[in-house]
């Protein structure tokens, strides 16, 4: 890429001063004998005498890339996109660079942007796909579920055939409790990719959310004999099968028989331990709920559920200190959920 | 249980009601209006007050109602105001608003509480609304005066829902509680939208705010409490209150039902504080620790064992929760054992009771419910907007079963407010709701058979003279009946402070014992069974 654009500076045709491009062709010798430190030189001072032209600048860019030095690379790119906007090859290359340093939504802006300079443009279509994706797994890790439902829709609606987006879709539309179109993305995951278990799953959950139970039981039933060997379908099937024995609709002995028969694919399943303790603390055992709470916790369960669970069976034990100790934490996590909770 | 399935199966089997609709018939035309518009401010959504009261002493409960009001773009095409329907007896009602002097207010209704301030025998009225309230003094004659400006009561500023008399401090005058819900205003025009249309936003979307306490300092005046006592420090979105003396420590404690905030167990600490004490009762937040959608709340035992245990309604999918009160905390959950779960599932619940329908002497569950958003099928196929209210039947053993004969059972309302009495004096407790934009609905308790009953209208002369916080022990076979006189319960509303034990096919009272809110305590034998007895304070 640095060649290219090397030889595109030298074949360029803007006037400037002829010790600028003089320069940009030392830098690129420089840089092909692998003398970075000099070709950036070179070119700095190449810039200083053209601050106008932005083949400099990309050029800079693919030297910073070529070292590594991503956040510099996207600063010179975004520097050339200011002096060229509409050169979609400058914006494409800050966009990958973005998306590299993990600035999603600056990649996702860019990329958009030169889909509208050139709708035809196959290398941005595939990256605005990945940096969807990455964007919407950002969101989802934030919380952000309003933003990325937005991002989720439009990203279907660009990539219909993408099980991948549609599982992104699913996620975003369970988040902001519109189930049916949940129920209708994961659906459309599954068949596109009839392989993946956590569509499958999603479908299940989705169905279970939408008050489809019957549906969401089958759903899950079928993965089950579909999956046998993937922890999760056993896990959120226990999740429903409680829901469904609380309302008289299914023996709670099943969701217990699921959650353990999870735990045996995968011992570090920190929900199944977590229901598991709640299921015993509904039958007063609170030694083996207390013990399946520790679990949770060993594997990674830190949020308010478990500490106000925790709290409850380590009263019952007689642990008040412990208890209170988990009524701070509860309350501690309490309040991050919350804000959480308020972000756009 | 045997008699109450008894009763449901022989009703079903005649095809005939437990609750018959009457309102109609009773000639209550009054609509209500909660000035619902297109920006939908959430206070449109929990309004719909309803009380059963005798306001003239004659012996026959009255019944008030509660508007809400216009909102900025939600206008009425006639006024909009609250109803006093006078009880001529025989089942029909006569709307005596006007000569009342009640029925218009400047403020957004929501709820009422009725009880005798003053003492001076005649019921008088409180109205929660947004930004104030207003209490007005009932005065002896078929009116009432609005004295909220004397009084200090006016809680001003705030989104007052339900509200609740009780005597905290023993001094023998009924102080007044109000569970205040949010910050609001109709100028913060928050926009919320499901596909592209108007809904309410999520309560979250609005800060909670304190509750308020009022002391009651004798010659019809009020103290503002709510600091000193501890209650401004405990923000949250209160909907729901009951009073009630829940450790047995002779004094009125409060559980307040809040919207997604955590309930509050309200302690009364017996030195003009109160300490929340709902994390250590477990009735602050569902098994997950999150804090349910509380919206009514009521209180009596359920399970036989001389301790008040606490229903609260709250969002679909939550369930109406019911909390067993085994004499110490923490309280034990019993939503799911008790089949409320399995119940309640799909319903958002808003007015609750505690009452025994046909007279077994198990307390029951009337619930009524609905939806806030217009397109929630859209979203959840097994809820609906529109819902029916529910009668669930105690076994005896705080188990409950649906027993739901009769039209109203099978028809959606948007049920708010439901208040209980028993206005025809035939010992069966009948119902009263408001829907929102609707009539409200008056149900005649016609179940077959129902148990034989003894009434019981307590007089405090120490204690106040509603005698809210008396405790009650009836003595039934082998069967201890305890009931409460409870300030508050249910949402938006008031009710009959009249005891109804149910006897069951063939029980026979025995003896009474009543540990009045003075602490005096009296005994009473011989009590006739089908009919009330006035009972004084000695």
């Amino acid at each position: 890429m640095l060649v290219f654009v090397l030889c595109a500076l030298l074949a360029g045709a803007q006037p400037e001063p002829p010790e600028a491009m003089s320069l940009a062709r030392k830098a690129y010798e420089l840089a092909r004998s692998g003398q970075m430190e000099q070709a950036v030189s070179a070119l700095e001072r190449a810039i200083t005498l053209a601050p106008r032209n932005p083949l400099y600048r990309s050029a800079l860019g693919g030297i910073y890339e070529r070292e590594h030095k991503l956040p510099q690379a996207a600063d010179a790119f975004a520097e050339a996109v200011r002096l060229d906007p509409a050169n979609t090859s400058f914006r494409l290359r800050l966009a990958q660079l973005q998306a590299r340093n993990g600035n999603n939504e600056a990649a996702y802006s860019n990329v958009l942007r030169v889909l509208e300079l050139d709708a035809a443009n196959a290398s941005a279509k595939e990256l605005l796909e990945a940096v969807s994706l990455d964007w919407g797994a950002e969101l989802a890790r934030a919380d952000r579920n309003r933003r990325g439902l937005a991002l989720a829709r439009d990203s279907a609606r660009r990539y219909p055939q993408s099980a991948r987006v549609q599982l992104m879709l699913g996620l975003f539309e369970t988040r902001n409790q519109q189930n049916l179109n949940a129920v209708a993305a994961y659906s459309r995951a599954v068949e596109l990719d009839p392989q993946s278990a956590e569509a499958n799953v999603g479908l299940g959950i989705a169905q279970s959310n939408a008050g489809l139970l019957r549906e969401a039981q089958a759903t899950f039933e079928a993965g089950i004999r579909r999956f046998p060997g993937d922890p999760a379908h056993r896990q959120a099937y226990g999740v429903l099968l409680i829901k469904l024995a609380e309302a008289g609709a299914a023996p709670e002995a099943r969701a217990i028989e699921m959650f353990h028969s999870a735990l045996k694919l995968d011992p570090n399943l920190a929900e199944a331990h977590y229901q598991l303790g709640k299921l015993a603390l509904n039958h007063d055992d609170a030694r083996t709920a207390a013990s399946h709470f520790e679990a949770a916790a060993k594997n990674g369960l830190d949020d308010s559920r478990l500490h106000y669970a925790a709290a409850r069976a380590l009263r019952r034990l007689g642990n008040t200190a412990e208890a209170e100790k988990h009524v701070r934490l509860f309350q501690l996590r309490k309040e991050a959920e919350q804000a959480v909770l308020s972000r756009p | 249980m045997r008699f109450a399935a008894l009763a449901f199966l022989l009703a079903l089997a005649a095809g005939q009601p437990v609750y018959r609709d009457i309102t109609a018939v009773a000639g209550i035309g009054w609509r209500h209006f909660n000035g619902q518009s297109p920006e939908r401010f959430l206070v449109e959504s929990t309004t719909g007050g309803v009380g059963f009261l005798d306001y003239n002493n004659d012996g026959l409960l009255d019944l008030m109602f509660v508007n809400g009001g216009e909102t900025p773009s939600g206008r009425s095409a006639g006024p909009v105001r609250d109803a006093l329907y006078k009880n001529v007896g025989h089942g029909r009602f006569v709307d005596v608003t006007a000569e009342s002097r009640l029925g218009n207010h400047e403020f957004f209704g929501l709820g009422v509480s009725a009880a005798d301030y003053d003492n001076d025998g005649y019921t008088d009225l409180y109205i929660t609304g947004y930004p104030s309230g207003a209490l007005y003094h009932n005065n002896g004659n078929g009116t009432f005066t609005d004295v909220t400006l004397k009084a200090g009561v006016a809680n001003q500023g705030e989104w007052g829902a339900s509200a609740a008399w009780f005597d905290y401090d023993h001094d023998g005058r009924l102080d007044l509680f109000i569970a205040n819900y949010a910050e609001f205003s109709f100028a913060d025009k928050r926009r919320c939208e499901f596909d592209g249309k108007p809904v309410y936003c999520a309560q979250t979307a609005y800060r909670g705010r304190p509750s308020r306490l009022y002391h009651n300092e004798g010659s019809g005046r009020f103290t503002d409490v709510s600091e000193s006592s501890g209650i401004a420090r405990l923000a949250g979105r209160a909907l729901g209150v009951v009073a009630i003396d829940y450790d047995d420590d002779g004094r009125d404690d409060l559980f307040v039902a809040r919207d997604a905030s955590p309930n509050l167990l309200l302690h009364n600490e017996g030195n003009g504080k109160f300490q929340d004490l709902a994390i250590d009762a477990e009735i602050g937040f569902n098994p997950d620790g999150i804090a349910r959608a509380g919206m009514g709340v009521d209180a009596g035992d359920v399970d036989g064992d001389g301790t008040p245990d606490f229903v609260v309604t709250n969002f679909d999918s939550e369930y109406h929760a019911l909390y067993l009160n085994p004499g110490r905390l923490p309280f034990h959950e019993a939503t799911v054992t008790s089949r409320l779960a399995e119940h309640t599932r799909p319903y958002v619940g808003w007015g609750v009771r505690m009452l025994d329908y046909d007279n077994d002497g198990d307390l029951d569950l009337f619930i009524v419910n609905g939806h806030l958003h217009e397109m929630i099928s859209r979203s959840n196929r097994s809820v609906a907007y529109r819902e029916p209210p529910l009668l669930l039947a105690n076994d005896g053993s705080a188990r409950f079963t649906r027993t739901d004969a009769g039209t109203i059972f099978r028809t959606g309302y948007l049920g708010r407010g439901m208040a209980t009495g028993d206005f025809d004096n035939d010992g069966a407790v009948d119902i009263a709701f408001v829907s929102l934009n609707e009539r409200p609905v008056l149900l005649h308790n016609e179940a077959r058979p129902r148990g034989s009953w003894v009434g019981v209208h307590l007089r405090g002369s120490a204690s106040n003279r509603d005698a809210i916080g008396a405790r009650l022990e009836l003595r039934v076979g082998s069967r201890k009946l305890t009931r409460w006189v409870t300030g508050g319960g249910s949402f938006l509303a008031s009710h009959d402070r009249r005891i109804i034990f149910g006897l069951g096919s063939d029980g026979v009272p025995g003896e009474l014992q009543i540990r009045w809110p003075s602490g005096r305590t009296q005994r009473v034998q011989s009590l006739a069974a089908n009919r009330y007895h006035e009972i004084v304070e000695p």
